[in-house]
Order: structure tokens, then sequence, then C-alpha cells
């Protein structure tokens, strides 16, 4: 990877956040259980912003919405109401033409490097697809890429079916880094690959970021593997973001009952510590048509009272170096022993 | 190791394509065994064949992958050698499998507590309302609200964590002395699987199970198992009690698999990485499958050219490579001549 350079063309709008979503809805049309339309709410009211150079953690189960939220940020859904700026520009309120060069600036990185690569096109034609479509391809472009992800330049002539899953996500990296993006949007990128690969492709993000001063959009359920690589962590559950932090102020000093119930399930790879105390959830996420007044996560929270019916909470702003919270009961402050120092 | 072992597994080898005059040994010389109440976690990545392993115990490899050495003996007796029949009867009672997507393991057209209701009365004389009233008695132990209802609904009405219960509960249906359970908790999320990991707990203390657990998830596996069979490319390359495991890892692999951990409350910098990749069946190399990627010090020709067996390392821990590290730590890695 030494001296492997990746060019990157000035851009503008290059100061203030990469990315910046303000109070985003997304909603889509359902039956009810008796055949009524209605709608079911997949994304209510998310704000927040990456920073440049910055990584954003986005975490939360499955039906919480974080995938809906991917799609929107790439067009893939309707926008009910809100707002996706990237490098300053809405995106909302320009022409399909206009939009091109900047969604440009903000590429995917999927899941499944298995489904996401075409199986017939070799490594050059995949990384350089996006190249041509874009008009500027160069066979030196390509082979730039290919080093730049630690691969070697005989992979080029090879198809994805002879590489491993963690080589195959570095194809898929390079072909997002091929038209010199901002912004990596990672969609769980490496929960589909096995335990001794994953710290490989991670180092592999941080190192990109540092070299080319990306950021990072990184959507994952692994709370170990957000701890690793995030600076800013976003912890949603039924669509809305219930406690957003700095990494330090969401694993050592977490807010919200949810966040620490997420933190508490993970199963400590430690024989000695099977019995330390667990934040234990009840029930499993209610169903989004049928979202419950007030607080959405009341049905399984171990803290809630009486007036959690009332009014859904929305984010505080931080205070005394806290994270921000959306709960009418936060966790006082304490450093827990057992997720800081060791 | 004892000679009272509930399950045990000799020298298994399992080799696919055998029919089509191209064979790949996906499974090698495995040997594993399960005591009464036991809890073993059979540990590796996608391709270690850990999965094969136990399926080819239970008699349930697909097509294409054939035994072609070994036995397994439960209590005893060969299960490779038994009648189709007697096999049937024994599996589901006495040896019952957890498979890791509830999904496709419930039948999508039934019922779930018709399904239960049918494991009930597969190997048991009871009525069909008897075996219905023991159905929701079950759904109801594991943990499912309003059992005697949601019984009547089909898979794709519960969710994810639900099946998972339902798939338990239909397990320990006819109290077995095993529970085989395939990842059980992977495709659910961490809150779900920690309420699943609890229903199993219970599950087998409530029956005297023993189990063996196949999963690639090392917090999981401190949290629950007593022994620790770690599988590296079809072949057992180190087992011993969890403790021995987690804290005096011995084989190379084992100890960079551990260091790879991402935890909660690890060190900042960069994450320790394996090298490389596993190698699949048909490419692994000649000797230590583990060679290619090992960083061991002490690393030489033999690794590359001889596969170490599995050999007894003190302290109810067996380890195979060629330069074991010391059991005690602090301990520099001895050098080789």
């Amino acid at each position: 990877m030494s001296g492997a350079t990746v060019s990157r063309a000035p851009v503008s709008g290059a100061t203030g956040p990469v990315l910046e979503v303000e109070d985003l809805h997304v909603r889509f049309p359902v039956r009810d259980r008796r055949g009524r339309r209605t709608s079911l709410r997949a994304v209510a009211g998310v704000s927040f912003s990456v920073a440049r150079g910055q990584t954003l953690g986005l975490v939360g189960e499955s039906g919480c919405g974080k995938s809906t939220l991917v799609r929107t940020l790439f067009g893939l859904n309707p926008v009910q109401a809100g707002s996706i700026r990237v490098l300053g520009h809405d995106l909302a309120t320009m022409t399909p033409r206009q939009r091109r060069p900047v969604q440009n600036r903000m590429q995917l990185v999927f899941q499944d490097p298995y489904s996401s690569l075409n199986p017939r096109l070799t490594t050059a034609e995949l990384i350089g697809e996006p190249l041509r479509i874009a008009g500027r391809h160069s066979a030196a472009r390509v082979a730039e890429l290919v080093t730049a992800v630690g691969m070697d330049s005989s992979a080029l002539d090879r198809r994805p079916g002879e590489f491993s899953g963690g080589q195959r996500q570095r194809i898929g990296i390079a072909r997002a880094l091929a038209l010199e993006p901002d912004l990596l949007v990672l969609d769980e990128p490496v929960s589909a690959l096995d335990v001794s690969v994953q710290a490989q492709v991670i180092n592999l993000l941080q190192e990109l970021q540092q070299r080319l001063g990306l950021s990072y959009l990184f959507v994952a359920h692994d709370l170990s593997v957000v701890r690793q690589i995030s600076h800013q962590v976003a912890v949603m559950h039924l669509g809305r973001l219930v406690e957003v932090g700095t990494r330090e102020q969401i694993f050592r000093d977490p807010q919200h009952p949810y966040t620490r119930a997420l933190l508490s399930a993970v199963p400590v790879p430690d024989p000695r510590r099977r019995d330390r105390p667990r934040v234990a959830l009840v029930g499993e996420l209610p169903d989004p048509t049928e979202v419950p007044d007030g607080c959405t996560f009341r049905s399984r929270c171990p803290v809630a009272r009486p007036d959690c019916a009332g009014a859904e909470p929305s984010l505080l702003a931080p205070s005394a170096g806290r994270s921000q919270v959306a709960c009418f009961h936060p966790e006082p402050s304490q450093h827990q022993p057992a997720l800081g120092e060791p | 190791m004892s000679t009272t072992a509930l399950l045990r597994i000799e020298d298994l080898t399992v080799v696919a394509g055998a029919a089509a005059g191209d064979p790949v040994t996906v499974v090698d010389a495995v040997n594993l065994e399960v005591g009464e109440h036991e809890v073993l976690c059979l540990v590796g990545e996608s391709g270690s064949g850990k999965s094969v392993t136990m399926l080819a115990a239970m008699g349930l490899l697909a097509d294409g992958l054939t035994v072609t050495h070994g036995c397994v003996r439960y209590r005893g007796t060969d299960l490779l050698t038994l009648p189709p029949g007697r096999l049937r009867a024994l599996r589901g009672k006495d040896i019952a499998m957890i498979f890791q997507d509830p999904m496709t393991a419930l039948n999508p057209v039934r019922r779930v507590g018709r399904q239960i209701q049918r494991a009930v009365r597969r190997h048991a004389r009871v009525t069909r309302a008897a075996a219905w009233a023991r159905a929701i008695a079950l759904l109801d132990q594991v943990g499912v609200p309003q059992a005697d209802r949601r019984a009547r609904a089909y898979p794709h009405q519960w969710s994810g964590g639900m099946r998972q219960r339902a798939m338990i509960a239909m397990a320990i249906a006819n109290t077995p002395a095993v529970l085989v359970a395939d990842e059980p908790t992977t495709a659910l999320d961490v809150t779900v699987q920690a309420q699943v990991m609890e229903v199993l707990a219970a599950a087998r203390a409530a029956t005297g199970a023993a189990m063996v657990m196949i999963t690639h998830d090392l917090g999981l596996v401190a949290q629950v198992a007593d022994r620790v069979a770690i599988m590296y490319s079809g072949r057992v390359v180190e087992q011993g009690d969890v403790l021995e495991i987690f804290e005096r890892p011995r084989h190379p692999y084992t100890r960079a698999l551990l260091a790879s951990l991402l935890t909660l409350d690890g060190a900042d910098g960069p994450a320790t990485a394996i090298p490389g990749a596993p190698p699949t069946p048909r490419h692994r190399p000649p000797g230590c499958a583990f060679a290619p990627r090992c960083t061991h010090p002490a690393r030489s020709a033999v690794c590359s050219a001889t596969v170490p067996e599995l050999v007894g390392a003190g302290h109810g821990h067996q380890v195979a490579c060629w330069f074991p590290d010391p059991p005690a730590s602090g301990q520099p890695p001895a050098a080789h001549p």
C-alpha cells in the first residue's frame, strides 16, 4: 500500500459537515389488519451530521430504520419531510443533473460482498465501472485503487468467485473510492465476514480514512465493531435517534436505558465474568405500524414510569459533557468500571 | 478424558464429492466428546467443518457428503451403523437439534403449535389433545406470551426471537440427553440473543440435557461453555476447559482469534488482524492448514510439510501444533533447534 496515492479533486463547500441530515421523516404506505390504508413510520425526525474525517457509527436492531435511512440518503426512498445536505447542498432542491456530481461525493459500501459484485466482471472492470460511467476511466487509476485497498495487481484479471469474503469487500471499497468521494456510507460492511478477517477490513478503513481524510457513516448492529471505528455514535430505536454522543460518552457513560441494555446484552469474552449484572429487556420491537403513544421504548424499558406514555421525548441538548439523549428519566452520571477502565 | 462420555465422536472423516470421483476432505479425523450435562462449544470460522461434523454425527449429511471413516457413539451405540429406523427413533428424542435459521427449519404452512404437537407424538404414545396441551406448556416454558393463542399462528406471523423459542420448545419436547445447537442466535439481534440464551439455559436446567453448541462467537462461548473445541479447516486444532482455552491458549490460531476480538472495553488502537483468509477444503495447504497465516516465531519447514496431531498438553488440554506455546504465561516460546 505504501507509495500509492489516491488523488483527490478540490471540492466546493469543503468546510462544514460533509453530510447533514435534518429532521428527516420517511413513511411507507401500508394496510392495517382491517385492510385500511395507513402508513408505517420508518424514520421519524432524525437529525445528525458527519464531520470531515470523522466516523459516525449508527447502531440499532433490525427493524429500527437504519437501512431505510441509508437507502433514503441515496434517493431510493421518498422523503416525507426534512432535508439531506451533502457538502452544504440540499439534495431536494437540485435538478437530477445538478445532483449527480454532489451525490457522487457520497458512496455506498454494501453488507454482502457476495451479492453486491457482478460475478461476471473482473476486478478491473468492477473497479473501473464507476469511472467509465463518469467518463474518466484510466487503467492507471484502477491499478492505483486496487493497491490502495491492499490487493495485488494480479487480482485485476480475476473474478469475484476467486476471492474470499474479505478480498471481495476490499473490491467493494475500491469501487466506492473510484470517484474520490468525501463520504462512504458503510452498511454493515464486516458483518458477513469471518471474525479473523473483520479486523483486517476495519484496519483498512481506518488507514484509508487517515490517508484520504474520508468521512464515514458506519451502520452496524455489532457494538464492538462500532466502538473500534467510530468517533461519534448514534443509537436508533424504532425510527428515532434515542442517544447521540462521542464514542466515550456512549460506551462509558450511556444515559438512555436502551443504550445501556444494548451494551449489557453483548456477551463478554471472559469466562470469569459470567455473572455480571445485565439490563434485561422484555419483549421485542413494537410493530412500526402501531407505534405506541409517548416514548416508543417504554413497552420494553426497565425504568419506564407513567409519564413516559404522555409525549415522545426528543433529543435534548448535551449538558455537562454528556451525550444527547431522548429520555425523560436518563441514567444519572456514573463511570461504570465494567465498561471503562480494566 | 472420561470413559463415561454421553456422545463421543471418534476419528470422524467426511468427504465431499466422493461419488463424482473428485473427493475433498471436509472433516478430517475429528475426535470430540460430551459428558452428561456438559456444554461443549465447537468454534470455528465458515468452512471449518464444525456444522458438517455435527450433521454427520446425527446422520443428517446433505447429498454429496459421505462419512468415510470413524464412528459416533451415543451411550456406547454407534449411530453411524444404526439402522435408519432406530436412528430416527433416537434423533429428536435422545439427541435433538436446534438450527440456526428457524424460518427455514419450521414448516411455513403448518401452525407452530401443530409442529410441536407432532414432535411430541413422534416419540410418545399420547393423544392429540394431550400432545397439544404439552405443546402449549412447552411454548409457555420458553417464554412465549399467550402461548395458547400464538400456537395457532403460522411461523411467518412470529418474530425471529419467538421462532427460535419455538425451535427450543420443539427440541426439548422429549427431554433429550443431548441438544445440538447450530449457531442458535446468529440471526438474532443482541438483546433478543440474550433472551434466547437465557431460555436455552433454563431449558437445559429443566431437562438436564448436555449441549453441543456450534458457534463463531467467542463472547457466547465464554458465557456458556464448559469445554471448547477450536476447529480450523476441517480439524480440531485445540480443545480444553473454557478457562484453559481463554486464559492459556496454546495454538497460534486460538491465540490470534482471541487477540483479534473486538470488545466493549478493549484498548484503543488498531485491531489485531490475522493475515490472509481460511483456506477452502479444496485448497488446503499441506502440513498444518494454519501455517500460511501463522506468525509464530518458531514456525519452521515442518509446519508446511506434516500435519501436527492433536496431543495432550496437560490439564485436559489438547493441541495440534508443532510449536505450542508453553502453558505457563510470561515465558517466551521455546526456540526451535
